[in-house]
């Protein structure tokens, strides 16, 4: 197996857009191209090489400075808080949270610890009054994703010059840390979601093209009246914690 | 890592968004302009993290293009935020490095 079909394969292990796997073996092909190089003198090990593209390696140097170790790592909602605080025990503070939900941290020369929280906030508004809630406290935002808010507070806030770490603990070589719960919820919804699709290819094949059509527009009808129905409800629901929480 | 290396980790990441500075360039080019500029030939394996760091932190803003002949490439462009950070923390540098000419200046060293 060639370099580049060793990266893409350990790239679409890490769950990587096939797109995106693309553009990057394309463009690395070009470069070595140009260059004439050996890919593995010019990229390193491919594992390596691999975790350093998806974030997951634990790199030094960027725009927050020299010295500083930098982490992209995920958790499901149900995880999320108290592998935040475990993290931020070891010293890592959560920069932003990036477009796939990850937590981008960053751990600098002298690390101190963090505490974070996780909130429930519907829409730009909601999180901006949940951020003036809790700036009294000394909470900041520190990203969102989805219908969750994230924010952060260092312990120094609290308890001063005790919270600078002495020691700099390896994290875990896990980079996506599942709940129960949270798996329970990812296998109804797969299991859901077979079914129905079985299902509907049943109903498919069994008809003519008439019946196809309905069954096809009746699916899609339904599918789009279940999905608003449950937006609903999740958003009545959000508002209403909302309006209780503010009051 | 020598000292050399250790520095350039440290302001790589500016000296590719000084390098998109006057328009839009590709993995290859970046790397054979930090070579004509004196730092030598910067491998793919450590422009590449930089390059996805920067797009995962809105600096630059990526596009593949395929080529009518050979594989297609990913062309990069400064955003409005790059340009914020660039001339922020290129300040900073400029600062640390008047600081550190000043105190080897001191020391006899010109």
């Amino acid at each position: 197996m060639s370099y580049l079909d060793e990266l893409e394969k350990l790239l679409r292990e890490r769950g990587v857009a096939p797109e995106w796997i693309r553009a990057t073996t394309d463009d690395l092909a070009a470069f070595m191209a140009e260059g004439g190089t050996d890919p593995e003198e010019e990229f390193g090990p491919v594992a390596e090489f691999a975790d350093d593209l998806t974030g997951e390696g634990c790199g030094t140097g960027s725009a927050t400075g020299p010295g500083t170790e930098t982490l992209v790592w995920g958790a499901d909602a149900f995880e999320s808080p108290a592998r935040m605080n475990e993290m931020g025990a070891q010293g890592w503070e959560v920069d932003r949270v990036d477009p796939r939900g990850r937590f981008v941290s960053h751990r600098g020369e002298h690390p101190q610890t963090w505490e974070y929280r996780q909130e429930s906030a519907l829409g730009s508004r909601e999180r901006a009054r949940t951020a003036d809630r809790l700036a009294s406290e000394g909470w900041e935002p520190c990203g969102h994703y989805f219908v969750f808010a994230y924010f952060k507070r260092a312990r120094a806030a609290l308890v001063g010059p005790r919270a600078e770490l002495t020691e700099r603990p390896e994290p875990a070589r896990k980079r996506f840390f599942w709940s129960l719960p949270g798996l329970a919820v990812t296998a109804i919804a797969l299991v859901v979601g077979v079914t129905g699709l079985f299902g509907l290819a049943q109903t498919l094949r069994a008809g003519d093209t008439a019946d196809r059509v309905a069954t096809l527009s009746g699916a899609l009808a339904g599918a789009a009246t279940g999905v608003a129905a449950m937006t609903l409800v999740f958003w009545l629901l959000f508002k209403l914690f909302a309006k209780v929480r503010n009051r | 890592m020598d000292r050399r290396s250790s520095w350039l980790k440290g302001v790589l990441d500016l000296l590719v968004l000084a390098g998109l500075t006057e328009g839009e360039s590709y993995g290859y080019a970046l790397a054979a302009r930090l070579d004509e500029a004196g730092f030598g030939r910067i491998k793919g394996g450590t422009l590449y993290p930089v390059l996805n760091r920067l797009e995962e932190a809105g600096l630059v803003v990526a596009e593949f293009r395929a080529a009518a002949k050979g594989p297609g490439r990913r062309y990069y462009q400064l955003t409005d935020r790059g340009r914020e950070v660039l001339a922020e923390q290129g300040a900073a540098w400029l600062e640390f490095d008047g600081s550190v000419r000043e105190v080897l200046g001191k020391g006899g060293i010109r």
